[in-house]
């Protein structure tokens, strides 16, 4: 490993220095708001790492880490969702035993950032075992019996996944004989390829299952509203934002390479249309507020795949498009949510107040739901726009439709919480609950609400520099429609 | 540059008029009347120009990624809505002077908002602009009917945003099918309105897209089978949302379908042109049948809205001069009348706190001068010659029957039932014995200023054009010329 390599590992060693320096400092009973700064800075310091990668183009150590512009795209929207969690949760700094919280979100950061950038199946397991081995503890908070369930819920449910995602990894292997994304590619396409069975397809599917599982996509998507619901909400953020985005990253990556529209097309689009319809409908009476993000997110993984189901090269930019403005929508969500918690709890029907004793917040929780709903001015506009192009343009009729009932039914109950925050009961007495918040979560809701606003506003940025991921950076690998049949016919040396 | 700053004043007025609030009581509705009167200023100034040469247009990049454009253009159509929206807005603003007093910031924010937002429809010359305002407008009128409503308003509010929300997602399928087909064609992805005119669609693709386009605008139009929204957002809106709906927001749906639907599948609208014109004719007869058995008068109104745009369905659809004319001069009709009538029943309510035709009656004798101006209103909505109504349902039906004889013929005596319910508003609240529920107020007075200067020009304008419809046939003339 020489020096040049070392650079341009470092967006993944910082984090690993500082969690354990966080660790360490704990171990010496540091106060907690050292800790915190120590995060913060890390984080700071690693995003800092990620910009002479945008100079100097693809790095890492190939194929297990394949840095190139895709994947320091979405390194840098996990260290801008860490950054804002970690503000979101600097209530806990006084908390005992706050030093594994902090360690644990720099490590998970670590696993997600594994996940985005490999294309190798063995350190994409590495990557996710991980981040949930972090997400155990994060969800376990702290310890009480409302924690520890999610917690436990969440462990079994990783559990499940990773067993279809090992099961399905094993048979690609006894099948292909590869772990390399191109190398199993090149081979399932391969027609001369020796004692071929259509095995592939079905570790395909069992991949498929596990990613669904973290995916929180119907049919696998019973834990989701438990865990939300239980977990804290700073966690609940994180687990919402980061987690799904690292997997739809790598789903990206997988389908770019595997996608064969005839085979996987009709299931995709199956389970798409099946969890925006079945995740909205779920949510349509919710009365807790993290329980109904948490089927709302269903819904919009859901959305946020539609294109994927189409394929092409319109496909994953409009993906990230919707990825990147439901995260910065969802964040503002929690992180409003974890303003009011202390005095409203989650329960929607406390909500009535907020207008009386925060009318900013109000706002910005308005702004937020609407966001979600997609209407023009916010994030999600955009992101509806971005998925809406895509398959208008492939004239799919069940997935149009199924994106227009959705809009639909989640309009209704996105525009519910709106009606309670500006219609429902409220008096005066509530604003006695009223307490100062901390400044760091102050900025975290300032940060995604003007984000919303921002990419509702000027998506140039954002669609430019998605876009420009196509023209400029290619992926590491093509996809077989791309490659030359003499290609086809003789992998590439080094690809065993 | 002038057509930027247009746009921006009614949101500059709004913020300002918010933050003053803060500082002082009272202060909002100044800077919203002050903003108003030079909207109106400015509208009247468009009419002035030359509006055929487009040099008031104006075009900035936003998004290049998309090919999306801020391009702002007035031509005759925007004027005359857009002169309609100034007004109204004045009178929304005046009506409230008083009654508004609680919350005054927000409500005159929302107020001002919803006029921008109507301002930026009409203007709108590249269609991703149009679809931002077209939505954005949904969220301050949502907010004030929901929050300065009456008794049933969380419900109205809820149901008003739904429809329109959904049915705009079926707009915004069609507009992304034209960006589509047109970057497909020429490699030129761009929402701009005059390029994608060029799209050549095929039959097929004009189906889907018209009706993408027709959900999209008939919901808010509205036209029979999804007008279940207005009655209730109507009557439960207070009197300024009230004339703001029924004034101008209903006038976005029928401008969308002159501006968008008809010129991109011309081909389309002439095919299912018989299916639009029989669904008119229905909501012209079902509005009124249901107009005549509400005992509520706002209600009444608003079903008779349903009524009135059925007509304006019925002339485009048979997509003649005569009919367009026709559609065009029934909006600006309806805007004056129907705005107006919300405006007298809102100066009734807030005298007698009663909307109720049976708790009215005989209000010629304690207040004649406002009587004058419900019977005046009254008869403008029935159709009577000499105002603008008249001419304006005229020319529809002329449009109409030159297509499709039955069908005018059939449609025409929905005029008779327009008759109906307008002569039922005099006879139940103007003339009668007087109610006992009046009886016991002594104390409530005639027409101020404040309320004169509202219904005077409505009822001025309707008799001019009554008289003078050319003022504003002349400015639409040349828009029929161009589609088929």
């Amino acid at each position: 490993m020489n020096m040049s390599q070392v650079i341009s590992l470092l967006p993944f060693l910082l984090p690993l220095a500082g969690a354990m320096t966080v660790l360490v400092l704990g171990g010496l009973k540091v106060k907690g708001k050292w800790l915190f700064t120590t995060t913060l800075l890390t984080l700071v310091a690693g995003a800092g790492t990620i910009c002479p990668h945008f100079l100097t183009g693809a790095g890492g150590l190939a194929p297990f880490l394949t840095i190139d512009g895709f994947a320091l795209f979405f390194i840098a929207l996990l260290y801008a969702i860490t950054f804002i969690v970690t503000l979101m949760s600097s209530e806990r700094v006084n908390d005992q035993g706050v030093e594994v919280f902090y360690a644990m979100l720099l490590f998970a950061l670590v696993g997600m950032s594994v996940v985005v950038c490999t294309t190798h199946l063995l350190a994409f397991v590495l990557g996710l075992e991980i981040y949930s081995a972090c997400f155990y503890i994060l969800i376990g908070g702290d310890r009480s019996s409302t924690n520890t369930e999610a917690a436990i819920k969440y462990l079994i449910l990783a559990a499940i996944s990773s067993t279809f995602l090992f099961l399905g990894i094993a048979v690609l292997y006894f099948e292909l004989g590869h772990l390399e994304f191109t190398a199993l590619a090149l081979d399932m396409v391969n027609p001369h390829r020796s004692g071929g069975t259509d095995l592939w397809l079905l570790g395909t599917a069992l991949l498929f299952i596990g990613a669904g599982f973290k995916l929180s996509l119907v049919p696998f998507h019973m834990w989701a509203p438990d865990i939300y619901q239980g977990a804290p909400t700073s966690i609940s953020a994180f687990l919402s934002s980061a987690s799904k985005a690292a997997i739809v990253a790598i789903l990206i990556r997988y389908f770019s390479i595997f996608y064969q529209a005839e085979i996987f097309g009709s299931l995709l689009v199956g389970i798409v249309v099946s969890s925006v319809i079945v995740g909205n409908l779920l949510a349509l009476f919710q009365k807790d507020l993290k329980r109904l993000l948490a089927y709302s997110s269903i819904a919009h993984m859901g959305y946020a795949l539609s294109p994927l189901c189409i394929g092409g090269p319109q496909a994953w930019p409009a993906t990230m498009i919707y990825l990147v403005s439901y995260v910065v929508t969802v964040l503002a969500a929690f992180a409003l949510i974890a303003a009011s918690e202390k005095q409203n709890g989650s329960s929607l029907e406390n909500y009535g107040r907020l207008k009386i004793q925060n009318p900013a917040r109000a706002l910005g929780m308005a702004l937020a739901f609407f966001s979600l709903a997609g209407i023009p001015m916010t994030a999600g506009f955009i992101g509806k726009w971005s998925i809406f192009q895509v398959i208008i343009s492939a004239e799919n009729i069940v997935l149009a439709g199924a994106v227009i009932l959705g809009a639909g039914l989640g309009a209704f109950y996105y525009l519910r919480v709106v009606a309670t925050l500006y219609f429902g009961k409220a008096n005066d007495e509530a604003r006695r609950f009223e307490r100062p918040l901390p400044i760091s979560l102050r900025i975290a809701i300032a940060a995604t609400t003007i984000g919303i606003f921002f990419i509702g506003l000027y998506p140039e940025p954002l669609i430019s520099s998605v876009r420009r991921l196509n023209e400029d950076i290619n992926f590491s690998v093509r996809p077989p429609s791309m490659l030359t049949q003499k290609e086809l016919l003789e992998p590439p040396e080094g690809t065993h | 540059m002038i057509l930027l700053v247009y746009l921006a004043l009614p949101f500059v007025v709004a913020l300002f008029s918010y933050l003053a609030e803060r500082q002082g009581h009272g202060q909002a509705k100044i800077i919203s009347l002050i903003g108003s009167i030079i909207l109106l200023g400015f509208s009247i100034f468009f009419g002035l120009g030359k509006l055929t040469e487009g040099n008031f247009s104006v075009s900035l990049p936003w998004i290049p990624a998309l090919g999306v454009r801020i391009t702002l253009a007035v031509d005759g159509l925007s004027f005359l809505l857009l002169s309609l929206n100034a007004l109204l807005a004045l009178s929304a603003i005046l009506i409230s002077w008083n009654s508004v007093t609680e919350k005054a910031g927000p409500f005159y924010l929302c107020l001002n908002a919803i006029v921008g937002g109507t301002v930026g429809v009409f203007l709108a010359q590249d269609l991703f602009l149009f679809y931002f305002f077209w939505e954005m407008m949904l969220i301050p009128m949502y907010f004030l009917i929901g929050i300065w409503g009456h008794e049933n308003r969380i419900y109205a509010a809820i149901k008003f945003f739904l429809f329109t929300f959904i049915s705009g997602v079926f707009l915004l399928a069609s507009l992304i099918a034209i960006y589509w087909i047109h970057g497909q064609q020429t490699g030129v992805y761009t929402f701009d309105y005059q390029a994608l005119l060029d799209t050549s669609l095929t039959a097929t693709q004009q189906a889907w897209i018209f009706g993408g386009f027709m959900i999209g605008f008939a919901v808010k139009l509205p036209a029979f089978g999804v007008h279940t929204w207005l009655p209730d957002a109507h009557t439960e809106a207070p009197t300024a949302g009230s004339i703001l709906l029924a004034g101008i927001l209903l006038k976005t749906g029928a401008y969308g379908l002159i501006r968008f639907a008809w010129p991109f599948c011309p081909a389309a609208a002439q095919e299912y042109g018989f299916v639009i014109a029989v669904i008119g004719s229905i909501g012209i007869f079902y509005g009124a049948i249901l107009a005549m058995s509400q005992s509520d008068l706002k209600r009444l109104v608003a079903y008779s809205s349903v009524s009135h745009m059925g007509f304006v369905l019925v002339a485009l659809a048979a997509g003649n001069t005569l009919g367009g004319q026709g559609a065009v001069m029934q909006m600006i009709c309806h805007g004056l009348s129907t705005g107006a009538l919300f405006a007298v029943v809102g100066m009734i309510d807030e005298r007698y706190h009663t909307r109720r035709m049976d708790k009215l009656g005989g209000l010629w004798t304690n207040l004649p001068r406002l009587s004058g101006f419900v019977a005046f209103f009254a008869v403008a909505s029935l159709g009577i010659p000499g105002l603008g109504n008249f001419i304006a349902e005229l020319l529809v039906l002329m449009g109409a029957f030159k297509v499709w004889p039955v069908l005018a013929s059939v449609a025409s005596i929905g005029l008779l039932f327009g008759a109906f319910y307008s002569l039922k508003i005099i006879q139940k609240t103007v003339y009668g014995k007087i109610a006992e529920h009046i009886a016991y107020k002594t104390d409530v007075q005639d027409l101020n200023l404040r309320e004169w200067i509202i219904l005077a020009p409505l009822a001025a304008l309707l008799v001019w054009f009554g008289l003078n419809p050319g003022t504003v046939l002349k400015f639409t003339h040349s828009l029929w010329e161009i589609t088929p």
